[in-house]
């Protein structure tokens, strides 16, 4: 399976062709807009390429020469940060994995994987309850507190492993909502 | 759903940016490629530097959960001991909940504010009893009836029903009175206005009518706990 990861860098490829023109544009909000900013993109990508096209015949004969080689200079420079960069990002990617496998194989070994299976499944199906319970608004979570069922919902989607306090906070909802 | 077909002009038009200048030619077209070249592989290498930092972020937060894993590991082992106790505790104490139809004062080891929590009402009169209801959420959406007394001056032989966890309501065996429990006053309220849905909830949950919408007595929220 091609994971959305492995394909980053070709979106990125992608976005750098238009993006940053694009990101300058008011948000489209329906798809003709759409064609119609990617069209202008176009053209102004086409106007400044005349431009750079004119700076050059305008300037001396004798500095034309120069011009395309520290253009071309620029562009290799560029190109080899790219590639490492690149690399940079492959390797990172492998580090990941074997971090992630490390992860999962310790869990395991230490017997937590399931209690930790068992709490995400506990907590998203109390998340449930609490949102669906007509008193909630009665307990409402301290300021700039996520709402209990929110909080639950969070815990049961992450992709850290949980912390003991979090186990135990896990347990006390499910405590307070029966 | 925005079909693929929908989005291939705009693809189109992203594509055909890059061929616009993919023939250089002569010298000033080269020049111009070559500037066109570095500005986006310049986007290009910001956008993969925003990358790698997140990157970084998550081989941290993996090694910091490596760590973590074990301290964890250390934490859960009582953690689960003290579940197991507890759970013990909270069978004992449901074990201690009078049964339907005991009269008096609750004798359970929660006291008063146990059995407000087990039905479910903000506030419960003293020696009130009804089927316990464990969960919040059947407690919000219950409609439990039984028989009991009102307590005060003139006690009287009554009905009880309780609208899930907004209202309490009673009505005489021979249907000459009905009231309510004001939770302000902590008192049995007589209002013979709610006669008639009074007895419809009593059809209702006894299952001898259709459900139908009450017009209840409900107290205004005042406070909120957290």
């Amino acid at each position: 399976m091609i994971k959305i990861r492995t394909l980053l860098p070709v979106l990125a490829a992608l976005g750098a062709v238009g993006a940053p023109a694009l990101a300058q544009q008011p948000r489209a909000t329906d798809l003709r807009t759409l064609l119609q900013q990617t069209e202008q993109v176009r053209a102004e990508a086409a106007a400044k390429f005349d431009t750079r096209r004119k700076e050059f015949e305008a300037a001396p004969d004798g500095q034309k020469a120069a011009l395309t080689a520290k253009a071309e200079q620029q562009r290799k420079e560029l190109d080899t940060s790219s590639q490492k960069l690149a690399d940079t990002y492959a390797a990172n990617e492998v580090r990941i994995n074997n971090l992630n496998s490390q992860l999962r194989d310790k869990a395991t070994k230490l017997g937590l994987s399931e209690v930790f299976g068992l709490a995400r499944q506990a907590a998203n199906d109390d998340s449930t309850i609490l949102q669906q319970s007509l008193i909630s608004t009665q307990f409402p979570p301290a300021a700039g507190q996520p709402t209990r069922d929110e909080w639950l919902r969070q815990f049961s989607s992450a992709r850290v492993t949980p912390t003991a306090a979090e186990l135990e906070r896990v347990w006390i909802e499910m405590l307070s909502a029966r | 759903m925005i079909k693929i077909r929908t989005l291939l002009p705009v693809l189109a038009a992203l594509c055909a940016a890059a061929p616009a200048f993919a023939q250089p030619g002569d010298a000033a077209g080269r020049y111009a490629q070559a500037m066109a070249d570095a500005d986006s592989l310049e986007r290009y290498n910001s956008q993969l530097q925003e990358q790698l930092k997140s990157q970084q972020a998550e081989i941290a937060s993996i090694e910091r959960q490596l760590t973590e894993i074990e301290t964890t590991n250390r934490e859960v082992q009582p953690l689960m001991q003290q579940m197991v106790d507890t759970l013990a505790q909270i069978r004992s104490a449901r074990r201690a909940v009078p049964a339907r139809g005991t009269h008096g004062p609750r004798a359970g080891p929660e006291g008063h504010d146990g059995a407000r929590r087990r039905h479910g009402l903000r506030e419960v009169p003293a020696g009130f009893s009804m089927p316990t209801r464990s969960s919040s959420n059947t407690a919000g959406r219950c409609l439990p009836t039984r028989a009991g007394s009102v307590s005060g001056a003139d006690a009287r032989t009554v009905e009880f029903v309780q609208i899930g966890r907004v209202s309490l309501l009673y009505r005489t065996i021979d249907g000459s009175e009905t009231g309510y429990y004001d939770s302000t006053k902590k008192a049995w309220v007589p209002d013979a206005s709610y006669k008639e849905a009074v007895e419809t909830a009593i059809r209702v949950a006894r299952r001898d009518g259709a459900l139908e919408l009450l017009t209840v007595p409900v107290s205004a929220p005042q406070e909120v706990r957290s």
